[in-house]
């Protein structure tokens, strides 16, 4: 997760979206002035104020211009290019009426802010008070001329220098927002990838955890409740298995596609079928019924996944059920697939199963969980226990043949 | 109650908001002082002083509230309060008109227009820009139809199109630039976190190795201890003794109670752990897994922030989690030497994350004692 944006990216793009913005309020400002051209020529036809749209026009194309390109030099040609419109709209606006406007009336107002919003280059946030400030001296120096030539006093704008100078502290404090994000963004960033890493680092430790119990606990337990004597042959070849799992490199890595592919197009190849061959071999009936074929439609790893939490259910059949038979049911849509696990034993409660029993929570719920899939057990003293687990499944799938 | 998230600068951008809290606050103190100043300045010419003071009241009051609740600690800034805030400017701007009609004079000759265009500049980081823009055209739309009422019934040489353009400029304008300010800012953000959550998958794919082998180095540590000599004496005998019977249950006891402790550990008592003073955390019902990636993130990030505090008193984190009827609710307490506002400003940050992604976040600062409680949903 990402929250806000680094701080090293962040005053380009605050001074990029300072100028945009500032540029489409200039803009407005423009079509203002321009209506009011229109509505004075239209209102007064003896006065000769349309000339007055070509400044209008001309600071239109060169903001458009610096919208685009954003440079220096651009800016610097608004800079002129404005200038001189804002002197042609002035004298025009001051020359056509014998009494002529104040020069602070409202257009020349909004003149005097457009041009020192549409300076910014969005170059950096730093820089924008200065465009600011330029704009309106060289507004300001262009009415003064216009005014000159004409015969008008000049008046103080109080409105322009106002809406300047909020707009120069806005920059300005755009400014001071860097170092709050300076400092805290990092440390954001930071525990978003250590908590990505220990979420990693979770999951591999929840699958080894399930690869321990299904492989050197269970063993451990069976020698436990072994007879004495000689060591039984099917229990000296998973010892020898687990072994040679354990002091192997790579007993936490995902299965392979490839195996995954040749397993999907094979059911006796695949994992739910080897761990019910095992449970048959500890002496378990398993009477499997429903479509064997949608087992075809997990990946590798729901497909392990899915059998090691099935052989898990079914190992709990022969250890605490007190039932030797159990159904074992597999259906599915093209969604996901489900596998039902039902035996007519003891049954137990899940509530009281013990703090330290790992079989459930571990080697089923947590095994499916870390798969996006989801585990229900029904069960009741003296009821039996059904356990339905249930996998999203991948999008490839191959027909089985049984 | 959660508040469904929405695209505004102040939830994309908590840190951002932090720091443009300064901004609100001098703005809006601004906004009112100026609109004091004009009315003083010009109090000779005002139709109606009461008219005249009501209209600084109702901007008072817009101003007020959304310096209160634009804080970090009420996020999010939500339609409700926008809607609030706007109508009180435009109630302002109403009396201001009605003042200035009283003296003959005209709207846009006073505070009214700029101080309702400012305050939407202002609330631009806390709305969607949809909402800014349809805001500012609609106070727009108000105030041009106020300056048209005037002109028809005061007719003077200045065309009503000219007092309606003037008076309507400044809102449209102001309200209009904030809302294309945080239209680019959230489109840029947006690019930014959908490139940086493609980042953090790509680094997984390269460590996912070296993860994988590292726990496994750990795990076959533990297993050469015991139990592959154990289980290569049994081999090597092929036969089982009373002792190895033994052996094995105690072999199995060991790692068992290791392996659950280990289960029983979240995320949460790791981070907690580094204060080793810090006691653990008390989630009975194991509700801290249940939390989102931005949640944890949010979370780890506050509680290592709090570790790092120089004033911190190592120990006295204390974090529970409990069940309750409106999901999971958390409760965060700590202790400092000193709880100053330099403090809070530096915790402030992320406080504000922690409102985006928890509901009802509520912090309580009693020096040397702050309290943070906060709910999320049980997934």
């Amino acid at each position: 997760m990402t929250i806000g944006m680094p701080a090293h990216l962040r005053p380009h793009h605050v001074a990029v979206s300072f100028s945009r913005a500032a540029h489409v309020a200039a803009l407005i400002g423009l079509i203002v002035d321009a209506t009011f051209v229109v509505t004075l020529q239209v209102t007064y036809p003896q006065y000769e104020v349309l000339p007055a749209l070509i400044a209008l026009v001309h600071i239109a194309v060169v903001l458009a211009i610096v919208h685009r390109f954003g440079t220096v030099r651009v800016a610097l040609l608004y800079l002129i290019v404005g200038g001189l419109s804002v002197y042609w709209f002035a004298f025009v606006l001051l020359s056509a009426y014998p009494d002529p406007p104040p020069t602070d009336t409202f257009s020349l107002t909004v003149l005097r802010v457009v041009l020192a919003l549409a300076g910014s280059t969005g170059a950096a946030v730093w820089s924008g008070p200065l465009w600011c400030i330029a704009g309106i001296a060289v507004a300001e120096v262009a009415i003064g001329v216009a005014a000159a030539q004409t015969g008008t006093a000049l008046s103080l704008d109080f409105a322009a220098i106002i809406v300047v100078a909020m707009l120069a502290l806005a920059f300005a404090g755009a400014d001071r927002i860097q170092n709050t994000v300076r400092r805290t963004q990092p440390r954001l960033h930071r525990a978003a990838n250590d908590d990505k890493l220990a979420t990693t680092r979770f999951g591999i430790e929840a699958r080894a955890a399930a690869v321990m119990h299904d492989t050197v606990l269970v063993h451990l337990a069976a020698i436990a409740t072994a007879p004495l004597g000689p060591l039984r042959p099917d229990l000296s070849a998973q010892i020898e298995r687990d072994l040679e799992v354990l002091v192997g490199e790579d007993w936490l890595a995902e299965p392979s596609d490839d195996v995954a592919a040749e397993a999907r197009a094979d059911w006796q190849q695949s994992p739910m079928f080897q761990v019910i061959q095992e449970v048959r071999a500890m002496g378990l009936q398993v009477e499997v019924s429903g479509d064997l074929s949608v087992i075809g439609r997990l990946d590798a790893r729901r497909a392990t996944a899915l059998a090691m939490a099935t052989k898990q259910c079914l190992v709990n059949v022969i250890r605490h059920s007190g039932t030797d038979r159990a159904e074992l049911m597999i259906y599915g849509s093209e969604s996901d697939v489900a596998v039902m696990v039902v035996d007519e034993g003891r049954g137990f409660s899940e509530a009281e199963t013990g703090a330290d029993r790992l079989g459930l929570r571990q080697s089923v719920r947590q095994r499916m969980e870390s798969v996006d899939g989801a585990v229900q057990v029904w069960s009741a003293p003296g009821r039996g226990t059904s356990v339905m687990i249930r996998v999203p499944a991948a999008e490839a799938s191959t027909e089985w043949a049984e | 109650m959660r508040v469904a998230r929405e695209d505004t600068l102040q939830q994309l951008d908590p840190l951002g908001s932090v720091a443009t809290r300064v901004l609100t606050l001098v703005a809006c103190a601004g906004v009112v002082v100026l609109a004091c100043i004009r009315t003083v300045a010009q109090r000779e010419d005002l139709g109606s002083d009461v008219v005249a003071i009501l209209a600084l009241i109702a901007l008072s009051i817009a101003a007020i509230h959304l310096a209160v609740r634009s804080s970090p600690l009420r996020m999010p800034f939500g339609r409700r309060q926008y809607v609030v805030v706007l109508s009180l400017a435009l109630l302002a701007l109403t009396f201001n008109a009605a003042s200035l009609w009283l003296a003959d004079r005209d709207l846009h000759e006073d505070w009214g227009p700029p101080a309702v265009g400012f305050l939407c500049l202002v609330m631009s980081p806390y709305r969607p820009p949809r909402e800014l823009a349809a805001g500012g055209v609609l106070a727009a739309i108000y105030s041009g139809m106020l300056a048209l009422l005037q002109a028809l019934q005061s007719p003077d040489s200045v065309p009503a199109v000219v007092q309606v353009g003037v008076t309507v400029t400044p809102i449209l304008g102001l309200s209009i630039g904030g809302a294309v300010f945080a239209g680019t800012m959230i489109a840029v953000m947006k690019r930014w976190q959908a490139r940086s959550q493609a980042e953090v998958r790509e680094l997984d794919d390269d460590r996912l190795g070296g993860l994988v082998r590292s726990v496994q180095e750990e795990r076959v540590t533990i297993l050469n201890r015991d139990v592959v000599p154990f289980f290569e004496d049994i081999l090597h005998r092929k036969r089982i003794t009373q002792d190895d019977r033994a052996r094995a249950s105690a072999i199995a006891d060991r790692i068992r109670s290791a392996m659950v402790a280990e289960v029983d550990r979240s995320w949460l008592d790791l981070v907690v752990e580094l204060d080793p003073a810090s006691g653990p955390v008390r989630d009975p019902q194991r509700l801290a897994p249940v939390m989102s990636a931005e949640q944890r993130t949010a979370l780890r990030a506050a509680v290592v922030a709090v570790f790092d505090e120089p004033a911190y008193v190592r120990g006295t984190l204390d974090i529970e989690i409990a069940r309750s009827s409106d999901g999971c609710r958390v409760s965060v307490s700590c202790e400092f030497t000193e709880l100053d506002s330099a403090r809070r400003a530096s915790l402030a940050p992320y406080l504000a994350v922690l409102r985006v992604v928890f509901a009802d976040l509520s912090a309580e600062f009693n020096p040397p004692a702050l309290t943070v409680r906060f709910t999320y949903d049980q997934r």
